[in-house]
């Protein structure tokens, strides 16, 4: 081989290492393939971080569904961080197989489930759970609440899943006086 | 001969780039469905009672205030004045339990102490409306100028106006306030007046793009008067189909309809409120 193919070669790979380059990076942003489900983490009303269900519709506005605070389930491994992951999740697989139409409530092993259900008029399977409620939660008001959410121009109340009375913070369990004041 | 394109490889470089650019750009550009009723239908205002698009966009920044609490909750449009009390109107969810007291920020950013009004048939109505009143001796601020939904055509011009929350939008104690530089403004097409009013009010279905705290601003026709305020946004989280407030579904092709588009509570469905 001559210098000159050998220059040519050389041109020709630059070319093929920058065309590369410069398309991995120009990557078009993701089709955005609807809402999209998450577990991040919000602010309460007190202040306190907590692990969030945070929904962000295609055309980006990102509203906080779920603020996990209970630690009703954490002995059985429902820890609000694994809870909130959970049931993002669980969502998401819902959201994209197109079955977040209807949501009802229905009460499971005694306790208020929220569920997806196939039509108006059917029952909750099990296996449609979307969250299962600590047992101070009142069903109805917490659907109603994630109804609302749906697309109001505004921020919104998340449903918090609290336990009556009790917060956490840093492990230890406080008692939450301002909602015992407000419920007296 | 053979080798003339290596000699000339800085013009290449120079080529390759441009259409990568050209690329990108192109693939990035949204290309939105057009839908029969965003693209067809040039109904051309000639109505000559139509006014400037900056003269709307001006009527709107001088009628629209944002509401907040200890942290932005949305929009409110002026509706009534008497004597030095305004009255705002808003979403009422954009208050929806949050604790007074509320303030209004009126267009020349001053803060107004705020309540609601409690002679207010909203609630009895069921529609997603709440009123609030400041008292102001200082300053003129513009009322709201009503228009007649009923003339409208389908296509037409319509302007969807308030203020979108940024993320994390607190105010504290120490925060600074804003003037209203961020007043949205988004042009769109009247799609639908339906016939019996959704949950809660809703009713007008329109095309503009409607955010996270433009609750409570208005909806403004080509001649810069109210026919609704907002309230709901044209990207559900979910597909939950809306109900009619009397039990029953909307038709298939209805569903469709709303479910892409904001929606606003029509101005003359609560003519109540300016008695």
């Amino acid at each position: 081989m001559n210098q000159k193919s050998i220059n040519c070669v050389s041109t020709l790979t630059k070319f093929a290492v920058f065309f590369s380059v410069i398309f991995s990076l120009y990557q078009p942003a993701a089709v955005a393939g609807g809402t999209q489900f998450s577990c991040k983490t919000d602010t309460t009303e007190d202040g306190i971080i907590v692990p969030a269900t945070i929904a962000k519709t295609e055309k980006g506005t990102e509203t906080s569904i779920i603020l996990w605070i209970s630690r009703y389930f954490t002995a059985s491994g429902g820890t609000p961080e694994a809870r909130c992951a959970n049931v993002s999740n669980r969502l998401q697989r819902y959201y994209d197989n197109g079955w977040l139409t209807y949501f009802k409530t229905d009460v499971v092993n005694n306790l208020g489930v929220i569920c997806v259900a196939r039509s108006a008029s059917s029952k909750c399977l099990n296996s449609d759970v979307i969250v299962t409620l600590p047992p101070n939660v009142n069903r109805f008001q917490a659907l109603d609440q994630l109804l609302k959410l749906q697309r109001i121009a505004s921020s919104g109340k998340p449903l918090y899943l609290t336990d009556e009375f009790i917060i956490y913070r840093d492990g230890e369990a406080l008692i939450n006086v301002k909602v015992m004041i407000d419920r007296l | 001969m053979k080798y003339l394109w290596c000699y000339y490889r800085n013009l290449w470089l120079l080529l390759f780039q441009i259409i990568l650019v050209l690329a990108t750009c192109a693939s990035s550009l949204s290309i939105f469905q057009v839908d029969g009723l965003r693209s067809s239908e040039l109904v051309i205002n000639s109505d000559k009672n139509s006014l400037d698009v900056k003269r709307i966009n001006a009527i709107a920044e001088q009628i629209t205030v944002r509401v907040l609490s200890t942290n932005t909750l949305g929009s409110g449009t002026i509706i009534k004045r008497s004597g030095n009390i305004y009255t705002i109107i808003t979403s009422a969810h954009v208050i929806n339990g949050i604790n007074s007291p509320y303030t209004i920020q009126t267009p020349d950013g001053k803060i107004y102490l705020a309540e609601k009004v409690s002679k207010d048939n909203s609630v009895k109505q069921k529609k997603d409306i709440v009123l609030l009143q400041f008292f102001s001796s200082q300053a003129n601020y513009s009322i709201a100028n009503i228009g007649d939904i009923g003339k409208m055509s389908i296509g037409e011009d319509v302007y969807a106006v308030g203020f979108p929350l940024r993320v994390h939008d607190r105010l504290g104690a120490n925060s600074s306030f804003q003037l209203n530089k961020s007043l949205a403004f988004r042009e769109g097409k009247f799609v639908i007046l339906l016939n019996k009013p959704l949950m809660n009010g809703y009713r007008l279905a329109y095309t503009s793009s409607v955010d996270v705290g433009m609750s409570g601003g208005s909806v403004l026709n080509s001649k810069g008067e109210v026919i609704g305020i907002n309230g709901l946004r044209d990207d559900p989280i979910w597909d939950i189909p809306m109900q009619y407030q009397d039990g029953t579904e909307p038709s298939l092709s209805i569903q469709k309809l709303i479910s892409n588009s904001s929606l606003a509570i029509p101005i003359e469905d609560i003519a109540y409120v300016f008695k």
